[in-house]
């Protein structure tokens, strides 16, 4: 009766864990995309900076080729707190090999290798996609950096399809010695004979003592004084035998592996310098006075010294920071192909200063950047982040369409009674 | 099952007769040897996870220094407490393979279902490599000299320097020269390349660095030299935990 009792106890408790099992595994959903939310806000806000970024499209057939491009700011006031950049590598965010990359670029360098990046710079970056698995997918470009991690630009979705004619992914490569090899595959079947005639040396070894009575009499033998026994003349001819077959394979596995590919390289590190872009906001200077983050409004607003060193008027067209944007709509209209979450509705408004700074002229401007997208994009988190500072870029435009990028970052202090411009 | 819940008790013996017992034991040897290679994959392959790892995960981590020097040295602890253990009490000369054999199920076991079915790696970028040849040599010089001193100097050398003549043949296909788009780069580098790793960046290579750069184009036998010297010393280490294991059966790990 005690027994039939802990068996059914047993058996309850497996299928109740078998239920809880099913239930975690039957709830779970897709991953819709990579985490880029869940970074601390500083570290998005204040470290890299993308703009500019195009997908050429939205939807590849397996094989077809996609480009991703644009361009990144290094913050000059890269915060202290986290590694100044070393290294860094232009990757991507996706849900592992679905795409292939075939070509990169970072500031006219080849992306094959890291590279080094300075701060306060801008660099173009372009990323040449192939379709490789079926599916719809986030695709975001990515900077890792050295000591400090992933950093993910906007990311869109794209959808990969089947074609039926296209369906089977191929990788074609020449090596420099003529021959063209599908990188998908080549190879494989060397890889795996190989271990196969290794793993048949390894079993014939096994079986030769496995088939021999091994553990309890052998135990027994070794107590009693017998050990010396155990091993038998044949035993070391076996262990001779397969100790030369075994260098035979490796000797001649090496030879015909030399005569098969004579022309080999050592594996490639070519780290070097990426080329920035020409500096562009040398004419305009942003010193920011101000900045505070009003919580039931969901509105970011700034306070800015504006001068405008330029032989033109501008205007303060955009302000862009963790692949949000916020556009003032009176300046610049909203790139139709940008994927239309990571643009603020609201804009960006200038509440105070004018629309326009004219040359030379250094003026104070108050602007506001509201929206729930600071909630939504979990911006609004760095209210409880260990270091309180808003950053971003901010893009200044003359009547020719002439563009200043200029950066900037400022502690920023949350209030939860009313604007900034109260206090104005 | 006997009244009041009990079992009943079993007056004669499980064997009376030599071939009963020697059918017994057989039945045991299997029992066991299955357990063991199902035990051995699991430990040495979260413990080839955790000090070789990416060298072995990807064939442009396959270098011909860190790849040939750290991996055999790294790899060699483990068996070599088998090795003591199962020569100790049995005198059976088959750690080394075993382990091995059970890390290659284990690992091609790895990489496919889970690199290659669930992370859609191509297979031909994460094959992983072989300690057969390694654990034969060892296994095999045991046998011979029925020594652990011989054993270490000559297998445990020996074991450093197959690594590479057994593996190498492996990697060569994958070393071919290509152009990408004005950038020489080895296949392998390629497939690193195209092969996005969204949590592997390139500069997290640690492929052809230091200073044996110094000696050109052969530094391969300097790594194999090393390989050779540092797998006798961690033969050493492993034999250790192997006899202390055998000594206290790590009592003081089962008081902690």
């Amino acid at each position: 009766m005690e027994h039939r009792k802990r068996a059914m106890s047993a058996g309850g408790m497996i299928a109740a864990l078998a239920a809880v099992i099913g239930a975690i595994l039957g709830a779970a959903g897709s991953a819709a995309a990579h985490g880029e939310r869940a970074q601390e806000p500083s570290l998005r806000m204040l470290t890299v900076q993308f703009y500019d970024t195009k997908w050429s499209t939205d939807k590849v057939p397996v094989n077809g080729e996609i480009t991703v491009s644009g361009r990144f700011h290094v913050m000059k006031n890269w915060p202290l707190e986290i590694y100044e950049p070393g290294l860094a590598y232009l990757n991507v965010a996706v849900p592992g090999p679905v795409f292939v990359r075939v070509a990169s670029s970072i500031g006219e360098v080849n992306g094959f290798a890291s590279v080094k990046l300075e701060l306060g710079q801008e660099y173009e970056y372009k990323l040449v996609l192939k379709g490789r698995l079926p599916g719809r997918y986030h695709v975001h470009p990515m900077l890792d950096v050295q000591d400090v991690g992933p950093i993910v630009g906007p990311g869109k979705w794209v959808t990969v399809e089947a074609a039926p004619a296209q369906a089977r992914f191929v990788d074609p490569v020449t090596t420099l010695t003529g021959h063209t090899v599908d990188l998908a595959s080549y190879g494989l079947g060397w890889v795996i004979k190989y271990h196969l005639v290794w793993l048949a040396l390894g079993l014939a070894w096994l079986v030769y003592w496995i088939r021999k009575p091994m553990l309890m009499p052998r135990y027994e033998a070794v107590q009693s004084g017998e050990a010396d026994q155990l091993i038998t003349r044949g035993d070391r001819l076996a262990a001779l035998v397969v100790l030369g077959a075994s260098l035979m394979v490796a000797f001649g596995g090496l030879a015909i592996a030399d005569s098969m590919f004579p022309l080999t390289i050592p594996l490639q590190s070519d780290w070097t310098r990426a080329k920035p872009l020409p500096e562009s906001s040398a004419e305009i200077s942003v010193e920011p006075l101000a900045a505070t983050y009003l919580v039931p409004g969901r509105s970011m607003q700034f306070k800015l010294l504006v001068t405008n060193n330029s032989h033109e008027a501008v205007k303060l067209g955009e302000f862009t920071t963790a692949n949000l944007r916020f556009i003032n709509s009176a300046v610049e209209a909203a790139d139709s192909a940008y994927p239309a979450e990571l643009i603020a509705p609201g804009g960006l408004v200038i509440k105070a200063g004018g629309d326009e700074i004219a040359p030379g002229q250094t003026k104070e401007v108050y602007f506001e950047a509201t929206s729930p997208i600071w909630e939504t994009d979990r911006l609004a988190s760095l209210v409880r982040d260990p270091t309180n500072r808003v950053g971003g870029l901010l893009m200044f435009y003359d009547s020719a369409g002439k563009r200043s990028v200029v950066e900037f970052s400022h502690e920023i202090i949350p209030t939860f009674t009313g604007p900034l411009a109260n206090a104005y | 099952m006997a009244a009041g819940g009990q079992l009943p008790l079993r007056r004669e013996p499980a064997a009376s007769t030599a071939e009963e017992v020697q059918e017994i034991y057989r039945w045991f040897d299997l029992v066991i040897a299955v357990l063991l290679v199902f035990l051995f994959m699991a430990l040495y392959h979260i413990y080839t996870m955790l000090t070789v790892g990416d060298w072995d995960f990807w064939t442009d981590w396959k270098d011909n220094r860190w790849w040939i020097t750290l991996t055999p040295f790294l790899e060699m602890p483990m068996p070599a407490a088998a090795l003591y253990i199962f020569w100790s009490r049995f005198r059976l000369p088959i750690a080394g393979t075993l382990l091995a054999v059970s890390l290659v199920l284990a690992t091609w076991l790895n990489r496919y279902v889970n690199m290659h079915g669930w992370a859609y790696f191509p297979l031909n970028f994460v094959w992983p490599a072989t300690l057969i040849p390694c654990g034969i040599v060892l296994d095999c010089t045991l046998a011979l000299t029925q020594s652990y001193l011989l054993t270490g100097i000559v297998g445990g050398f020996a074991w450093g320097i197959i690594f590479y003549l057994a593996n190498w043949p492996l990697i060569t296909p994958f070393l071919q020269p290509t152009d990408l788009h004005g950038v020489m780069a080895s296949l392998a580098d390629l497939q690193g390349y195209h092969y996005i790793r969204t949590g592997t960046p390139e500069y997290l290579r640690i492929i052809n660095r230091g200073t044996l750069r110094t000696f050109g184009q052969e530094p391969v036998y300097l790594s194999l030299a090393l390989a050779g010297f540092a797998s006798v010393l961690t033969y050493g280490i492993g034999l250790f935990i192997g006899w202390a294991f055998t000594k206290t059966q790590f009592a003081w790990f089962k008081r902690v």
